[in-house]
């Protein structure tokens, strides 16, 4: 009987504790500021993309130019110059929707031909569309300008501080010209601090 | 013992804190003619960021048919405020334009510093705008 009233209390005290252990799953704001590490997080890639939109949309020869007309623009992987492994496709992913959005610039995208390629392919060979109706191949537009971009990174620390600086740089070329249209560059720092709990 | 126990209990509750409240806040403008509400432009979630952060100027311009706008804040504390921002737009009938894209982002106000917060609305059926504030979480 002692042995089952001191037996008792400990397993009260494991269930307990491993009720407190459980997983909890739940939803949260895509759109918080995240703070967990000072990796390149999903708050960098929405600052970076809402800043580098807001510069070229604003920029007064952009302004002019797109104006008049919907300028085609094809965008170049991101030189990730960083330590890190990076979905740099995700952040040129977002400028791009953030783009077409605006009203301002239609894009092309090169990833996707050889399906496209396919595609048209198989309209002209396969019999199953319209006479006439099936897309020839050769009137796509071309892309005037090219949108290119660099990101890279500076590393300090010691031993209780971690400092991380972010810069990235993105440029549109007037592939005609040659010319830089527009640059601009996003800054970002992230420190990270050993707190007095080790947190 | 007893003493030392309660003492860090104490500052592990200061710690755990979260330091966003969700106390319903106004932000207003001190102008010549005293104080006047921004609420329907600037919402700050919490009454003591709304006394600590005033809104000195709001100003709203067309850049090639979107709406710019630039909301410039003043620090009334000595302190550097860690916040966050984010812009909502509305479109001519009230209806909030890309609601899903907007993101919080962070900005530092150093004491007494006065600093300018700039949004482009994403496409040009944005024609109003709203700045919410708050602190850091």
């Amino acid at each position: 009987m002692k042995r089952l009233i001191l037996v008792a209390p400990v397993c009260a005290l494991v269930a307990s504790l491993s009720a407190c252990g459980a997983q909890v799953v739940r939803y949260g704001d895509a759109q918080a500021v995240s703070t967990v590490s000072t990796d390149f997080g999903s708050s960098d890639l929405q600052q970076i993309a809402q800043s580098m939109v807001d510069s070229m949309l604003t920029f007064p020869p952009i302004v002019e130019e797109t104006s008049r007309r919907r300028p085609v623009v094809a965008i170049d992987r991101v030189k990730n110059k960083t330590m890190q492994h990076i979905d740099t496709e995700s952040i040129t992913d977002s400028i791009r929707a953030r783009l077409l959005k605006s009203g301002k610039f239609r894009f092309i995208d090169r990833t996707t031909d050889s399906q496209a390629i396919d595609e048209v392919r198989y309209q002209q060979e396969s019999g199953l569309t319209q006479a006439g109706g099936a897309v020839k191949f050769g009137r796509q537009l071309a892309p005037e300008y090219m949108v290119t971009a660099n990101f890279s990174e500076i590393e300090q620390r010691n031993s209780d501080t971690k400092d991380v600086y972010y810069k990235f740089t993105m440029s549109l070329k007037n592939l005609s010209t040659g010319i830089l249209e527009w640059s601009d560059e996003k800054e970002i720092r992230k420190t990270a601090t050993r707190s007095f709990f080790g947190q | 013992m007893k003493r030392f126990a309660a003492l860090a209990l104490s500052l592990l509750c200061i710690g755990c804190a979260p330091t966003a409240g969700t106390e319903a806040g106004t932000i207003s403008m001190t102008g010549l003619n005293g104080e006047k509400t921004y609420s329907s432009y600037v919402n700050a979630n919490n009454s003591r960021l709304a006394r600590r952060i005033a809104v000195v100027r709001l100003d709203r311009a067309d850049s090639g048919g979107l709406l710019k706008a630039a909301v410039t804040i003043q620090s009334r504390s000595d302190d550097t405020e860690a916040l966050q921002y984010k812009w909502t737009w509305f479109d001519s009938k009230g209806f909030e334009v890309n609601s899903s894209s907007q993101p919080w982002q962070p900005v530092l106000v150093y004491g007494m510093q006065t600093t300018s917060i700039q949004g482009l609305a994403p496409n040009p059926s944005a024609k109003d705008f709203k700045l919410h504030l708050r602190f850091q979480e």
